[in-house]
């Protein structure tokens, strides 16, 4: 489990968190959404250990992320949006220097997901677009069996068909038990594959929820008027949809984007309702 | 498992480490360079010099065997400066460092296989490559070098760093340790730049190896002047070695020379340890 606790962070004079709580048990895709800069990336870097917390800390299986212990970093992989590759390097190369490492790496895993996201193993890196490179990384990251997958904007670069072939591969990982932690604008992309969701603002947590726990305290209608109660209201082509408290305790379909709205919107509102 | 050093993985640090100096493993993104290249490039060397003596005219005389041993260490010497900025550039990059601060291996490991990097294998490789490719124009009958490298009696003596030939086997000793300490010194200054600087990380540690050097020479001056002028000391450098084996000035300021290099070898080890434990992406 990843643990942080009353965790402080800033870069030089710039507040970044302030004394924030977080968990993240096994065993689920957790989505981290907020506007930009306000630490989604710095939160996965303080997680795998690349950011020193101020104060506070960041454990995984209880051990503190900036002592970057090898049984740790055996346990979680990070994939940054961005990575520099080397040119003449294929994925099975990149793959074969990092394996000694992972005693969990599995190399039917990695031909496995290569093939379905359809890259060649052997092809080097500089031929190949900045999607087939991304699929790779996300290929070698999820062979290499780690407990922990950190995914920093994954879908970024990938065409329509990968983005669907990228959720099915990760539906069936957390399956397997795995940890995945997604970081990412493009919440249209992770939609029905997140949960719980975890919505940063600057400084803070906003919402930290299941989708059930959200859907049982908000409720999305879709195709109505607009609401005058409503947390936030978006004209459709088919009518309004409205993000109102779930006062019936009727199911609807959950909206991330017009929820990340409404969150932001209504801060102070939302941490009642899930308090 | 020890989480602090374990031999097994730190041999896959250090194989990785080496894996890297292939030059198919060169990241455009990177300025650097490969390091593969350069020691490949650095052990054509003998080439160049060969090549010189001849447009000079001289290969009838040959290279003598100290002049070429002195441009191999050298060369040592410079590549174990360029190992840092080209090889580990990273350490203290937002974006190429997380990848090698994730590999599962400890700080320490990762830490002493970069030193090894630094102050052995790269030199090393560059030196027996170098010395392969002289063996190789010796042997051929262009007759441009005067023997083989092997084919020496007193080095030592070339370099002059064995002032102590005839006295007892310590000194011989010290003068080694001098010359090894010197150039651990020099190689680790480059390590410490290269976690203090974020870019030109050879050419701004050489800027302050420089301007110290400087400083050290002026105070150095100053201070002789004031020995001599005020203090009335009688500097005999004739007499310097005598003066070593009895002990006297000479022999306190060569031992501490020698404690100096030590202190500030350990500095440099601890500073630019602490820098690369502590260090955020």
């Amino acid at each position: 489990m990843i643990e942080i606790k009353n965790l402080d962070f800033s870069y030089k004079k710039t507040p970044v968190f302030s004394n924030i709580n977080l968990s993240f048990p096994q065993g689920a895709i957790y989505g981290l959404l907020g506007e930009n800069g306000v630490g989604k990336t710095t939160l996965l870097k303080i997680i795998c250990g690349l950011q020193r917390p101020v104060n506070g800390s960041s454990t995984v299986d209880g051990m503190t992320s900036h002592d970057r212990l090898p049984e740790m970093l055996q346990r979680i992989v990070f994939l940054p949006d961005e990575v520099q590759l080397p040119d003449n390097a294929t994925p099975q190369k990149y793959v074969d220097e990092l394996s000694p490492f992972y005693p969990t790496f599995s190399q039917g895993t990695f031909l496995h997901l290569m093939q379905e996201l359809e890259v060649e193993p052997d092809r080097k890196f500089r031929e190949m677009s900045f999607g087939q490179q991304k699929k790779s990384l996300i290929a070698a990251s999820l062979s290499l069996g780690t407990d922990y997958v950190l995914l920093d904007e994954p879908t970024n670069g990938l065409d329509i068909p990968s983005k669907a072939q990228f959720r099915s591969i990760l539906s069936k990982i957390a399956d397997e038990g795995k940890t995945i932690i997604i970081s990412t604008h493009q919440v249209k992309d992770v939609e029905n594959l997140i949960d719980p969701i975890v919505i940063l603002s600057h400084n803070a947590v906003l919402l930290d929820a299941s989708v059930q726990k959200i859907t049982e305290k908000l409720f999305f209608e879709y195709g109505g008027a607009e609401r005058p109660d409503a947390l936030y209201s978006e004209l459709m082509p088919a009518g309004y949809m409205n993000v109102v408290p779930n006062q019936s305790g009727e199911e609807s379909q959950l909206n991330i984007e017009a929820l990340f709205n409404a969150v932001l919107r209504n801060k102070e509102r939302i941490k009642e309702l899930f308090a | 498992m020890s989480q602090t050093f374990d031999i097994k993985r730190f041999g896959k640090v250090l194989a990785y480490d080496i894996r890297r100096l292939s030059p198919r493993n060169f990241r455009s993104g990177e300025r650097t360079g490969n390091m593969g290249i350069n020691i490949i490039s650095f052990a054509f060397i003998p080439v160049v010099i060969s090549l010189v003596n001849i447009l000079m005219g001289e290969q009838a005389a040959g290279v003598p065997v100290w002049v070429r041993w002195s441009m191999l260490l050298f060369m040592a010497v410079i590549m174990a400066c360029l190992v840092p900025e080209v090889h580990y550039n990273a350490v203290n990059q937002k974006k190429g460092g997380s990848y090698y601060a994730m590999l599962p291996a400890s700080k320490l490991e990762k830490y002493l296989s970069m030193l090894l990097m630094t102050l052995v294998v790269c030199p090393l490789l560059t030196f027996c490559g170098a010395f392969v490719v002289d063996t190789l124009i010796t042997f051929l009958p262009l007759h441009v070098n005067e023997g083989y490298l092997w084919q020496t009696d007193s080095l030592l003596g070339h370099f002059g760093i064995n002032p102590y030939e005839g006295l007892p086997a310590i000194y011989s000793v010290r003068a080694y340790m001098v010359a090894i300490f010197g150039y651990i010194l020099f190689a680790m200054a480059f390590v410490f730049g290269n976690t203090l600087f974020r870019k030109s990380k050879t050419a701004l540690t050489m800027l302050c190896l420089f301007g110290i050097g400087f400083v050290v020479s002026v105070v150095s001056v100053l201070v002789t002047a004031w020995l001599v002028a005020d203090l009335g000391i009688e500097i005999d450098l004739a007499d310097r070695v005598m003066n070593v084996a009895t002990g006297s000035i000479y022999g306190w300021v060569n031992n501490i020379g020698l404690g100096m290099q030590v202190l500030f070898i350990t500095l440099l080890v601890y500073y630019s340890w602490r820098r690369i434990k502590r260090m955020g992406y």
